[in-house]
């Protein structure tokens, strides 16, 4: 089933006095339990893709659909629902949390925007830190934490929603190399959970290890490079076999 | 060293040295530690084969193209990439390339790079316990080739980026090829 989907989007932005797609014409389709890694290097477009995906930006051309419904056709109420509950969680280097607070405050603060009561807020944190695998520094502010295990607590603040979709942004850039093999390990055992859609963008090479389909992001353009265990199809884009011909 | 070597002699205007070929190739491909001996005996065999003509001068033997060298180039251009030397294989035909191979050049740029991913992609996950040295070691072993694939990723974006650029800016300028690699080294 189809949980999430891009049609044709394409989004610009001005570089100078030139105007340049940062993603151009990119569809893709997310279906419920999928891993999907998106490969590109730096200034490949993939943040300003996941954030499309995510909702949190509208594109240039094309649509956003999630469950069937175009994402910048409802009103901003909704979109905001969706990125709570069962809908769609975004991970971000960018958007990493600086609230000085115990990790448990804020993955509850997260929760309870859900409207469950404080008591209920309070198991579901102690759920979502223990899942990734951050039980031990639940009281520790966020402040002392490394850079491995606030990735981990903003994990553990989309898992509160029980999102269907998580869409995780260089997920492991990290300074200490096991941190970053950890991460992977955390992300593997995320997309065993068959009611979670995983996409994991990163310019590593690491996520497509776990993915089920591997994407390649590259000028902004997304090709898919096929499946595991299947022939890859990528090659030759149809854009290219006409400039070639 | 066949196919540089000729693709290098097609573009001299002159006679050359077996010395100077080599000091031309070596320039081109410096990772294939060319020895002008090795090309010395090649040049040799290809003439031997009619693929080059040489003549004596007041010093010594220099070598030219001959009516077959242009072909020969030309199917060596369109060989299959294969074997474990693929990437060096690919820097030898780019640097010896006139402008009408690009299209052969980005298919040959863009099936490395389907192969590097396919290479990830084909690779299983061990189930090792976690924190075991065992782990470690396939992990550290991983990253190694990781580096290497992603190297040989990026640098086939970049030439195939860099080849649709030129071509792009020569067709938006509204020339011709200006030259198709007859040209002096």
């Amino acid at each position: 089933m189809v949980l999430l989907s891009l049609e044709h989007v394409t989004k610009r932005f001005l570089a100078g006095r030139e105007e340049i797609a940062v993603i151009d014409d990119a569809s893709i389709e997310i279906n419920e339990g999928d891993v999907i890694a998106i490969h590109g290097d730096r200034r490949s477009g993939k943040t300003t893709l996941m954030r499309i995906a995510a909702g949190w930006d509208p594109p240039d051309e094309g649509r956003v659909l999630f469950e069937g419904r175009d994402l910048w056709v409802l009103p901003e109420s909704e979109r905001a629902r969706l990125r709570r509950r069962g809908g769609i969680g975004f991970v971000c280097s960018q958007l990493r949390t600086s609230h000085d607070r115990p990790a448990i405050h804020l993955v509850q603060e997260a929760a309870m925007s859900d409207g469950p009561s404080i008591r209920g807020a309070r198991g579901a944190a102690h759920r979502a830190l223990e899942r990734v695998g951050l039980a031990a520094q639940a009281h520790l502010p966020s402040s002392r934490l490394s850079q491995g295990e606030l990735i981990r607590l903003e994990l553990a603040e989309r898992l509160v929603h029980a999102p269907r979709v998580l869409l995780i942004d260089e997920p492991a850039l990290l300074r200490r190399p096991s941190e970053a093999a950890e991460m992977y390990q955390l992300l593997r055992e995320l997309g065993r959970d068959p009611g979670l859609a995983l996409v994991i963008s990163s310019e590593e090479l690491a996520p497509i290890r776990m993915a089920e389909r591997v994407f390649s992001l590259d000028r902004g353009r997304l090709d898919s490079m096929g499946e595991r265990g299947g022939q890859l199809l990528r090659f030759p884009d149809p854009r290219t076999a006409a400039e070639r011909s | 060293m066949r196919g540089p070597l000729l693709a290098l002699l097609l573009r001299q205007e002159h006679p050359i040295g077996a010395y100077k070929l080599a000091t031309l190739l070596g320039q081109r491909l410096p990772a294939w530690k060319v020895d002008a001996s090795a090309v010395s005996h090649l040049l040799k065999r290809l003439h031997d084969e009619g693929l080059v003509s040489s003549g004596p001068t007041r010093r010594s033997k220099t070598y030219s193209a001959t009516a077959k060298t242009r072909p020969a180039v030309e199917e060596w251009m369109k060989q299959p990439l294969e074997g474990q030397a693929v990437r060096e294989e690919l820097h030898a035909r780019i640097v010896s390339s006139a402008p009408h191979h690009a299209p052969m050049l980005i298919t040959a740029l863009e099936k490395l790079e389907l192969e590097a991913f396919a290479i990830v992609t084909s690779d299983q996950e061990p189930e090792q316990a976690r924190g075991s040295w065992t782990s470690l070691t396939i992990d550290i072993t991983r990253q190694a080739e990781d580096k290497a694939l992603r190297a040989k990723i990026d640098w086939s974006r970049l030439a195939r980026h860099r080849i649709t650029e030129w071509t792009e800016s020569q067709r938006r300028r509204g020339s011709a090829e200006p030259h198709d690699g007859s040209s002096v080294a």
